[in-house]
């Protein structure tokens, strides 16, 4: 039985080792590893034609491994420690992959000079995604939106010449995939000549929208190569959803635009956002939309919003429970949905401050500079798009800088590695982890913004910072 | 095997063997490899810059269940 790479893994040269990658429902990098070369080299040898002894001898034969009983053994060990943690297999028989999602890896672009190995250092070569606000512009006004959109000064949008430009560049950096949001991304008139360049270019587009999509845009996405896409409603209940949207018309023109999607082809994802207007409406959302075909959700609670923000806005904790509890009986009923619920602060109160420094050590990595790079309208390039689009959060700007240039650029790397005066009088400035909180995983701006106004502060969720405010 | 992929084969052990990634003893390099190989990252699984879009998200910390 041949085996391959599963698609949903992916590989990626970083010039002193190799990053392995898994990739989401929409193509996007959801958790990543790094590994030596020789695994990379290993696993690049199932190419879905051998079989596993070929692949075992070839790679023996070219790391000068013997005898072939030792090889062996290592392999399986190497296999192993591949295994380790990872919901799916990592090699699949190749009968059972799509023919359009098979990717052949040459052994020899992971060859990386022995002495250049180094695994100390988790920032990446070059941004692994592209988060770009396609325009400021919207035609729905949420209730519960992050987006700075009407609250930014009008904002001249890159021009279409410039923007292929980087995507062609991040082609060339391998970048995995762009999220296209905004404001609504189908509000910018050329939006369907970016992805169809994005898409011709190989790069995984992750499209969300809350606009009208009628059958000719549908068909013309659909043309285009797009799979999937996500589309947002926050309740079943016509006036509901209006509300939510702040928009009277939107209801009718969603559920349209899920029935034109679907009438192509095209793989439509739901997301809604739990709010206390909405929760006891999302069980009958999914099972409605369910009844009219769609399999996958995304289901999240409302998270704090800089600009619109209204504590009423949160669901309490006991409601987020029930919510849980039903999502739980409707996957066990629905085995076929692809439903993730999540976002919800936890309930559990810390009671010392001991929980407090393990909940924040292990916290995610912030993503910002490190593997992601966020696009304003513009071409100005921000580290994380819940800031607002600030000169002093301005790391780059595309229209004079390339990709590269700006991620390897003492301005983004002076956010990562701050210096510590600029935080005198908080409880970073004498920390004695200062700089492996900053430069390993980081803080989070966006919280730090939100209750500091500035983001040389330290991150709410430390346990030395004294706050206590909930952000979802 | 045949002649192209053998030779195919010869170039890349060339290549492994000047970028000093031979294997010196068979399983001697196995305890670095596997301590390297366990260097893992999780990045925000589903969170702030990934899947938000034009929708709101919840906490970037927190992985779906």
């Amino acid at each position: 039985m041949p085996l391959i790479l599963n698609p949903s893994y992916k590989l990626r040269n970083e010039g002193n080792k190799i990053l392995l990658y898994k990739v989401d429902w929409f193509g996007m990098m959801e958790k990543l590893q790094f590994i030596h070369p020789l695994y990379a080299i290993l696993l690049s040898l199932f190419d879905g034609k051998k079989e596993l002894e070929s692949v075992e001898r070839e790679f023996c034969y070219i790391t000068n491994c013997s005898p072939f009983e030792n090889g062996k053994r290592v392999i399986e060990e190497m296999l192993k420690v591949l295994r380790e943690d990872k919901e799916e297999e990592i090699l699949v028989d190749i009968s059972t992959v799509d023919r359009d999602k098979i990717k052949i890896y040459e052994p020899e672009s992971f060859i990386i000079e022995r002495k250049k190995i180094n695994f100390e250092d988790f920032r990446l070569s070059a941004p692994l995604d592209l988060n770009y606000n396609v325009t400021f512009k919207c035609n729905r006004r949420c209730i519960y939106c992050y987006a700075e959109n009407q609250y930014a000064p009008p904002m001249q949008e890159i021009s279409l010449v410039r923007l292929k430009e980087i995507i062609d560049e991040a082609s060339k950096l391998k970048v995995n995939g762009i999220v296209f949001g905004g404001g609504e991304p189908f509000c910018r008139k050329d939006i369907l000549e970016i992805l169809e360049y994005t898409i011709k270019k190989g790069i995984s587009c992750c499209v969300s929208t809350k606009k009208y999509l009628d059958k000719e845009t549908c068909e013309r996405l659909k043309e285009i190569g797009l799979e999937k896409i996500q589309v947002s409603i926050d309740s079943i209940k016509k006036e509901k959803a209006n509300f939510m949207a702040g928009s009277n018309s939107f209801y009718d023109e969603i559920l349209e635009t899920i029935k034109n999607l679907q009438r192509v082809g095209i793989k439509v994802r739901i997301k809604a956002v739990v709010t206390s207007y909405n929760i006891s409406d999302i069980p009958s959302l999914i099972l409605s939309l369910k009844n009219d075909g769609i399999l996958d959700f995304h289901i999240v609670c409302y998270g704090r919003s800089i600009y619109r923000h209204h504590d009423s806005i949160f669901a309490s904790q006991d409601e987020i429970q029930k919510l849980k509890n039903s999502i739980d009986q409707i996957k066990r009923e629905n085995p076929e949905l692809n439903l993730a619920f999540g976002g919800m602060e936890e309930e559990k109160k810390m009671a010392s401050e001991k929980e407090k420094r393990e909940s924040f050590e292990k916290r995610a990595i912030c993503s910002a500079g490190r593997s992601s790079l966020n696009i304003l309208p513009d071409g100005r390039v921000t580290l994380c798009e819940q800031l607002p689009s600030r000169d002093e959060f301005c790391i780059g700007d595309l229209r004079k800088q390339s990709l590269l240039d700006i991620w390897n650029s003492d301005l983004l790397i002076s956010f990562l590695r701050p210096e510590r005066k600029r935080f005198i009088m908080t409880s970073c400035y004498d920390c004695e982890i200062f700089d492996d909180c900053n430069w390993v995983k980081g803080r989070c701006f966006r919280r730090t913004y939100q209750v500091f106004g500035s983001i040389f502060a330290p991150d709410p969720k430390c346990p030395k910072s004294g706050v206590n405010v909930r952000f979802s | 095997m045949g002649s192209e992929p053998k030779k195919e084969l010869e170039q890349i052990k060339e290549n492994v063997k000047k970028a000093g990634l031979y294997f010196l003893a068979g399983t001697g390099l196995l305890t670095l490899l596997k301590k390297e190989a366990k260097a893992c990252i999780g990045g925000c699984d589903w969170g702030c810059n990934i899947m938000c879009s034009s929708c709101q998200v919840g906490n970037s910390n927190q992985k779906p269940e």
